[in-house]
């Protein structure tokens, strides 16, 4: 069975289960009140035997009056014993016909010989009540029913109560049933479609996960290939060297430089797959020391250029990832070479302002600077101003940097106009939080 | 100073690259003799079996099918009482690796492929320092 035909199936028997429920409630609630109907028509008739001798009293009080009433009087007793031989039949007919109260066969015989009793009363008031003698016999025939009803209602109440309360236990063990159906389908139905989701929330998370690898997995399987064709082509420019065209060498050199393009970008990409899976380590870092170690990695450059630092005032420590700190760093100082300005030697200011809770470094150059039309979408992936031949790179450095910034929470931005050179501008948080 | 390597004995799984590296190797006039393995579990039993002369370094590739770089390691170690210095070759230059590298004391040091001539030389210079 699927699993949504399942959930279904377990869903309708839950739902089943609660009509049913309601449906044995509602079912008995209603016989209930056909139960207090009989109850109530009982205790009707004890009221009528008294009100009918109470009228046989009074009609006897008239009469000896020779009181004006007397028809009137006549009347309610005519009526009261057609009511009370009405209500004994219908008592019957409910009793013995429709099982209902579950009566014992006592209790309804007992009942039916009331009838005998009534057929007395009857006769007893057409015949004419005379007598003291009379009147008393009568009162204590009366009595007698009295007396008798009060057995069959308190037979009926008995039987009525007895059934309430086998109707609250079943319902208990219904509900009871119900509960355990229903606990049980939610721990093997619901809990596992839940499962089963979250199974596949999982998944998904896992595949995305799968995705961003790719790039990664994808950069380092060229790796390898990347390098021999760099390394045979770099061979075959030294075997072949005098021995080709001039035409053929270029071709050479055409397919290592892009061999070498291909490798730049490869790299780029693992570093910043690399950025983005690496959880930061914050810890105290010198920024002083840092850009020092960042001068003498790019020694040479510095030298080429004759360029010159001016570094001001920076705090001893902060707290950053340093390892992707000094990428960014190095990034912007190597940017600050590369992009000189072709008619003066390179001078970089290095300062630091602070606000309340962040931390900011400008990073100052003259170089040839960046017009303000062309700054939006510096920082984005690929966006490069320059043609590689005169500039290279892959226009990814910039987007590093802020993936790195945004890692700390903090932010990279830039100040410059064309021919005027650049400002870049990180800013983290004092309290670095992970 | 050594002036030259006597032997050497470079792992890796890629044939290309040992080509590579062996004609740097003849070119650099800076190593009288070679050896290489495309396969380090052969290289493990040339090892054991303990035919030729004990090499001057291991030059070993980290990532290999079947038993990488670390792993030989660890069955090197095993198998010799005297494990020669060993420089990791490796087109990566994660952190993690070079953390791991610390790890291993025969790990002399971790160079980026390809072995090149101021290469070789740094780690003549190495050898010989110790």
């Amino acid at each position: 069975m699927s699993r949504r035909s399942v959930y279904f199936v377990a869903a309708a028997i839950a739902i089943c289960l609660i009509i049913f429920n309601q449906s044995f409630i509602q079912y008995w609630l209603y016989q209930k009140r056909a139960d207090s109907e009989l109850i109530n028509v009982g205790g009707r008739q004890r009221m009528l035997s008294q009100r009918l001798l109470a009228n046989v009293y009074a009609l006897q009080i008239a009469s000896s009056n020779t009181e004006s009433n007397q028809d009137k009087i006549h009347q309610l007793i005519t009526t009261d014993l057609a009511d009370w031989e009405k209500a004994h039949q219908y008592l019957l007919d409910k009793l013995g016909n429709t099982g209902v109260f579950n009566w014992d066969k006592n209790s309804f015989e007992q009942l039916k010989a009331l009838g005998a009793d009534i057929e007395i009363t009857k006769n007893k008031v057409a015949t004419g009540i005379s007598s003291a003698e009379e009147l008393k016999a009568f009162k204590i025939h009366q009595d007698a029913y009295l007396k008798k009803m009060n057995e069959v209602v308190k037979q009926l109440e008995e039987t009525s109560d007895s059934k309430l309360l086998l109707i609250i236990i079943v319902e208990l063990l219904f509900a009871l049933l119900s509960l355990i159906v229903i606990y049980y389908e939610i721990n093997y139905v619901f809990k596992r479609i839940n499962k089963d989701l979250s199974d596949q929330n999982i998944a998904l998370k896992e595949s995305n996960k799968v995705l961003e690898q790719y790039a990664f997995v994808a950069a380092h399987n060229f790796r390898s290939p990347v390098q021999n064709i760099i390394n045979f082509t770099g061979l075959l420019t030294d075997t072949t060297a005098g021995k080709i065209s001039e035409a053929d060498a270029t071709y050479l050199s055409y397919i290592n430089s892009s061999a070498n393009r291909m490798k730049q970008t490869t790299e780029e990409l693992l570093q910043l797959a690399y950025i983005q899976q690496q959880e930061l380590k914050i810890a105290a870092c010198d920024m002083t020391s840092l850009i020092k170690h960042v001068q003498a990695d790019l020694a040479n450059r510095i030298n080429e250029t004759k360029a010159e630092f001016n570094i001001n005032a920076l705090p001893k420590v902060i707290q950053c990832d340093k390892h992707l700190m000094q990428f960014v760093v190095q990034h912007l100082l190597t940017n600050s070479l590369l992009y000189k300005h072709p008619d003066r030697a390179p001078v970089i200011d290095i300062s630091y302002r602070e606000t309340n809770d962040m931390h900011h470094f400008s990073f100052k150059d003259n170089g040839i600077g960046i017009d303000p039309n062309d700054q939006e979408g510096i920082f984005e992936m690929f966006k490069k101003l320059h043609n590689d031949s005169v500039y290279p790179g892959n226009g990814m450095g910039l987007a590093f940097c802020q993936t790195i910034m945004k890692k700390h929470k903090g932010s990279i931005s830039i100040k410059s106009e064309l021919e005027k050179g650049a400002e870049f501008i990180i800013s983290l948080p004092k309290k670095t939080t992970v | 100073m050594k002036e030259k390597f006597k032997y050497l004995i470079l792992i890796d799984d890629d044939l290309m690259v040992n080509t590579f590296h062996e004609v740097v190797l003849s070119k650099s006039d800076l190593c009288e003799g070679y050896q290489f393995f495309e396969d380090p579990k052969k290289a493990l039993r040339f090892f054991k079996d303990g035919q030729g002369q004990s090499p001057d370094a291991i030059f070993l590739d980290v990532n290999m099918p079947g038993m990488n770089g670390w792993e030989f390691i660890v069955a090197l170690t095993q198998d010799q009482k005297q494990v020669p210095p060993i420089f990791m070759l490796t087109t990566s230059t994660y952190e993690a690796d070079k953390r791991k590298a610390a790890k291993f004391q025969e790990v002399k040091g971790f160079l980026q492929k390809p072995l090149t001539l101021p290469t070789l030389k740094g780690v003549l210079e190495d050898l010989s320092a110790d």
